[in-house]
């Protein structure tokens, strides 16, 4: 098991499934954050190269044996790089106002009222392309979220230190603000135009752009754009994995990750930790809890949609033995019912293989959809049955929860716990 | 037991924003718009009372319906039941739309080319929809039902639910969203391309059903013209009359070929000249020559069209100009408007108000020969050519102010935010990739609305962005509060005076240098303050053009000093430098009507 840093020496670039040519007026777009996927196929590319050995579907297959974790952001804004994860959906930092300033609403679930109510949240549990419907009977038990402030969203509230996130996972009732956070790494617009191959010339009319994002090396700290007599910090960024199962890779190398075959030096982390369980939140749990929040520190594909294969769909208790058959099983407690989840708008993944399960052949990967990093799930542990234990949260502690053992291999789906309360009823 | 029952249904930005040609972009915001209506129509059949939109503007087709549908659901109703009509309801209006692309699928004898169990699966998985309901018994419970009904309805959407992808290994994803699966390749109609641009597909693109719906969404009405249209309309109002018809007759026999459209029931004001402007912009490249596959004959009499044209606009001493802007407008301090208001009837008023602008705005908008996008609830996108964009601005905040301070006066205190109306005016090449565009409005708009006074968020303005082709992402922005009248006060004097030689090109870069000379210094003290004017009068005195006149000289100063502010300050300096630069850009875009008298296309 070895961390390695990725430090961005490019503006990378990691486009989502559409096609891309470079035809006049095209525009190539990059999401902020890489998809775990992609670094750990850039992994094993690198992997698999050092092997010496031709790529085939052995080889292929082979390197699958690398496991990723990650990847989670670290940030230096002076002070040294430091882990940070992307904010939690359920804490909403809302702007400042006339009367109010900025401030931070918990999204709790919320036990409604008699009388009053909200349409259930569907969720399809037929697996594969899905075209045959087959809906959960316990999406009416989902509660709704209680908002209690109705202010505008701040913007660049994306990334959370990992102290400030712990707190907030630590205290079920805290609203305060996060001490460090940071925006996404920002983008970058060229203008480029298409060269025929024959005379390396450009060809007439033929421009088209790309967005990529880019990392500082260092810290920078200058006038604010608009407002020039206040200074703003643009930190240095990187990204943090960790790799399992592979232990020949360099220690420090250069790598190509995402489109355009963009270049990022990979060393083997010696400045900053994978971060451990933290006590304050082993604390929290001393006394057994029964609200325990699973917050995604990477996106997460479900088998059911927004909702994971692991949750029953009638009676939306946990089951980590809905796996895949001949793996073990996911660290999740058995004894846990989905209350409530707080699930941003969908992401896509699909990408290219080298050999399709199907036909063997290249060609493009199915796309699926991900529940976003910063998604909350609430469960309850109920009367019944023992309450978590600090092992059970420690086991949960940047931890996979995919369906998909291929997914959790890639480093999808990685959790952090916390606990939380119920909103205060009407 | 009555209820408050809120709706809101989409997805909204992504699926507008997924958009090639200009006519997505207005397609997808008139779908959402008719779902919009059909869930308002089907809870109004339902014997509940629409609050939002108001009940005209539903049975107004040219009234766009904002995505948020709030209805009093009686006694004997029950609530979940009359949300899920409406749910079934537009998702009917979605499966027809769906069935409309598979007659004209039968009707061209397109032969599979469209994997139909993927297009209709994913139109199954399209729509967001929310309800939340909240009950009252009498009408002083009114306005905390509605609000409780509101939060409730926040609280439901935290959950964005979405199914599994509907996907499969080895097929492409649509050139217009990622997560799609494309149920159409225009490379497989190679020996078909009538076939292909009947389902309005170009030779490579991909598109996934839910694209292709809105490709073909009322393909016959083409009352959305291009982007490059409303950039060349400058140009088009001004040239002679003879010119223009000879153009006109040369367009008409060119628009069998791939790079002439001829537009048909084009609005009122484009149709002097409707037709795609594209190719006066500059010839097709070979590369798209070679995309269309163009034959020789095609090609050449293309080329001869396009150099006679570039012979004609040397002689006439104009060409078009190829940017375009983009505006994007919204109202501000609604939200604390709404909570004001106690009585449903009032709300409704409201409601009625806001359809009423809906309506002004489109009429604004087709009066400064603009393309109106989308105009719903106190929301406003649209195209405009850059000689009519800021009076188009000043003319909407005009009207929204109109209309809706009886109802603001009536509800709020004296202390409240008063509702006003920010716009945000994105400049661009035509070129642009239209979701950038749109994004560069919407950009600019929120940067209207991040106007601060004395640290206090006061929003109320207009704030303009210049997007050069060659910038990247860069931009110049100049933002100004409506209450100093911006477009007169400031923009058109500043146009007038380039437009006189009164100030040159230089000015203005020159003294964005003294600004970035003094930004980080304070200018605290008035003897700064004072040496920093001087040194800007003299720079507009030395700048100024030949042409200019010695009497204007010292007006044109005391007009940009003394809109840097009393003692100068850095920031406005900064801000009429930029109002400076962007006009010179809109003044390239704007032409004196001919001699031969502006044929007014």
């Amino acid at each position: 098991m070895t961390d390695y840093l990725i430090q961005p020496r490019d503006p990378l670039m990691f486009r989502d499934g559409r096609p891309f040519s470079a035809d006049p007026g095209s525009l190539a777009e990059s999401m902020r954050l890489p998809y775990p996927s992609t670094l750990a196929g850039a992994l094993r590319t690198l992997a698999g190269n050092a092997t010496g050995r031709v790529w085939d579907k052995e080889l292929a297959a082979g390197v699958h044996s690398l496991k990723a974790k990650g990847p989670l952001p670290i940030v230096d804004d002076g002070s040294g790089w430091k882990v940070y994860l992307p904010a939690p959906a359920d804490a909403v930092i809302l702007a400042e106002t006339d009367d109010a300033p900025v401030r931070l609403m918990r999204l709790r679930p919320w036990k409604i009222p008699s009388g009053t109510g909200c349409n259930a949240a569907p969720y399809r549990t037929k697996e594969g392309n899905g075209k045959q419907a087959a809906f959960g009977s316990g999406c009416g038990q989902i509660l709704p979220l209680k908002v209690t402030d109705d202010g505008k969203p701040q913007g660049d509230c994306d990334l959370w230190s990992l102290e400030d996130c712990v707190a907030w996972l630590a205290d079920p009732e805290s609203t305060a603000l996060p001490g460090r956070m940071f925006g996404h790494a920002p983008v970058e617009d060229r203008t480029h135009v298409d060269v025929d191959k024959d005379f390396l010339t450009g060809k007439n009319g033929m421009l088209f752009s790309t967005v990529s994002v880019t990392h500082n090396d260092w810290t920078h700290t200058r006038p604010r754009r608009d407002k020039p007599e206040e200074m703003e910090t643009s930190p240095a960024r990187a990204l943090l994995i960790r790799v399992e199962g592979w232990d020949d890779l360099p220690d420090e190398t250069f790598v190509t990750a995402g489109g355009e075959r963009r270049l990022s030096r990979l060393s083997s982390n010696a400045e900053t930790e994978w971060p451990e369980f933290p006590d304050r939140l082993r604390d929290s749990a001393k006394n057994g809890i029964r609200h325990l929040k699973l917050q995604l520190v990477t996106p997460a594909p479900f088998a059911h949609g927004w909702k994971p294969g692991w949750v029953d769909p009638g009676n939306l208790k946990t089951n980590p033995l809905r796996n895949e058959e001949g793996h073990p099983p996911l660290p999740i407690p058995s004894r846990m019912r989905l209350v409530a989840a707080c699930v941003p708008r969908r992401q896509a993944v699909s990408g290219w293989s080298n050999f399709l399960e199907t036909t063997q052949e290249p060609g493009p990967k199915r796309a699926r959809y991900l529940a976003p990093a910063g998604s909350v799930y609430f469960f309850e542990v109920d009367d019944g049955d023992e309450p978590l234990t600090e092992k059970e949260l420690e086991e949960l502690w940047l931890a996979s929860i995919c369906d998909s053992p291929h997914d959790r291999g890639d480093g999808f789906g990685l959790v952090v716990p916390g606990v939380w309360d119920y909103a205060e009823e009407d | 037991m009555r209820y408050i029952l809120a709706i809101s249904v989409g997805p909204v930005q992504d699926f507008i924003a997924a958009a090639r040609k200009t006519r997505d972009l207005w397609a997808g915001s008139e779908m959402l718009s008719e779902i919009s209506r059909q869930v308002a129509i089907a809870v109004g059949g339902e014997n509940c009372e629409l609050i939002f939109p108001a009940p005209e503007s539903v049975n107004a087709p040219e009234i766009n319906i904002a995505n948020k549908i709030v209805a009093i659901v009686p006694d004997e109703k029950d609530p979940a039941t009359v949300a899920d009509a409406a749910r079934v309801r537009a998702q009917l209006l979605l499966d027809n739309w769906l069935t409309g692309v598979r007659q004209l699928d039968a009707t061209i004898r397109a032969d599979d080319a469209i994997n139909w169990p993927t297009a209709e699966a994913q139109v199954k998985d399209f729509l967001e929809f929310f309800a939340a309901w909240w009950p009252y018994k009498v009408d002083e419970e009114y306005a905390h039902a509605r609000d409780m009904a509101d939060k409730l309805l926040a609280g439901r959407k935290a959950l964005r639910d979405f199914m599994p992808a509907v996907s499969d290994e080895g097929v492409p994803k649509s050139s217009l969203d990622g997560g799609r699966d494309a149920v159409i390749d225009g490379r497989d109609f190679e020996k078909h391309p009538d076939k292909r641009l009947a389902l309005g597909v170009s030779g490579k693109e991909l598109l996934d059903g839910i694209s292709l719906m809105k490709r073909l969404y009322k393909k016959e009405d083409l009352r959305f013209v291009s982007v490059s249209r409303v950039a060349a309309d400058p140009f088009l109002r001004a040239v002679a009359r003879e010119f223009l018809l000879d153009l006109n007759t040369k367009m008409d026999s060119l628009k069998g070929t791939s790079f002439v459209q001829y537009l048909r029931n084009t609005p009122e004001h484009f149709s002097g000249f409707p037709f795609d402007t594209n190719l006066l912009f500059g010839p097709p490249s070979d590369a798209e020559f070679e995309r269309e596959g163009t034959g020789p004959e095609e090609k050449t009499a293309l080329e001869e069209f396009w150099k006679q044209f570039e012979k004609d606009c040397s002689s006439h001493g104009m060409r078009p100009y190829p940017y375009v802007a983009v505006l994007h407008a919204d109202g501000d301090f609604m939200g604390g408007l709404i909570s004001k208001i106690t009585r449903k009837d009032k709300h409704r008023e409201f409601s009625g108000i806001l359809a009423e602008f809906a309506g002004e705005a489109k009429d604004i908008v087709n009066s400064h020969f603009g393309s109106l996008v989308y105009s719903g609830g106190d929301d406003v996108l649209a195209f405009l050519p850059l000689d009519k964009a800021l009076e188009c601005a000043d003319k909407l905040r005009a009207k929204f102010a109109s209309l809706l301070k009886p109802i603001a006066d009536e509800v709020l205190d004296p202390d409240d935010a008063k509702p006003s109306f920010s716009v945000g005016i994105a400049i661009g090449h035509f070129q642009a990739p239209l979701q950038t565009l749109v994004e560069w409005s919407r950009r600019a708009e929120k940067a209207a609305k991040q106007r601060k006074d004395h640290g206090k968020v006061v929003k109320n303005a207009l704030a303009v962005h210049l997007h050069t082709h060659s910038a990247g992402d860069e931009y110049t922005e100049a933002v100004r509060g409506w209450e100093q009248d911006p477009v007169t006060s400031f923009w058109q004097k500043w146009i007038g005076y380039i437009q006189q030689k009164e100030i040159s090109s230089g000015t203005a870069y020159h003294l964005r240098d003294l600004w970035r000379e003094f930004e980080d210094l304070s200018l605290a003290t008035p003897a700064k303050a004072s040496v920093l004017e001087a040194e800007a009068r003299r720079i507009i005195k030395r700048k100024r053009e030949s042409g200019g006149s010695r009497a204007q000289a010292q007006v044109v100063q005391d007009d940009v000093l003394s809109a840097c502010g009393s003692p100068l300050r850095a920031n406005l300096l900064n801000n009429t430098v930029n109002e400076i630069i962007i006009s010179r850009k809109l003044v390239e875009g704007t032409f004196e009507p001919s001699r031969n008298g502006g044929s007014n296309p």
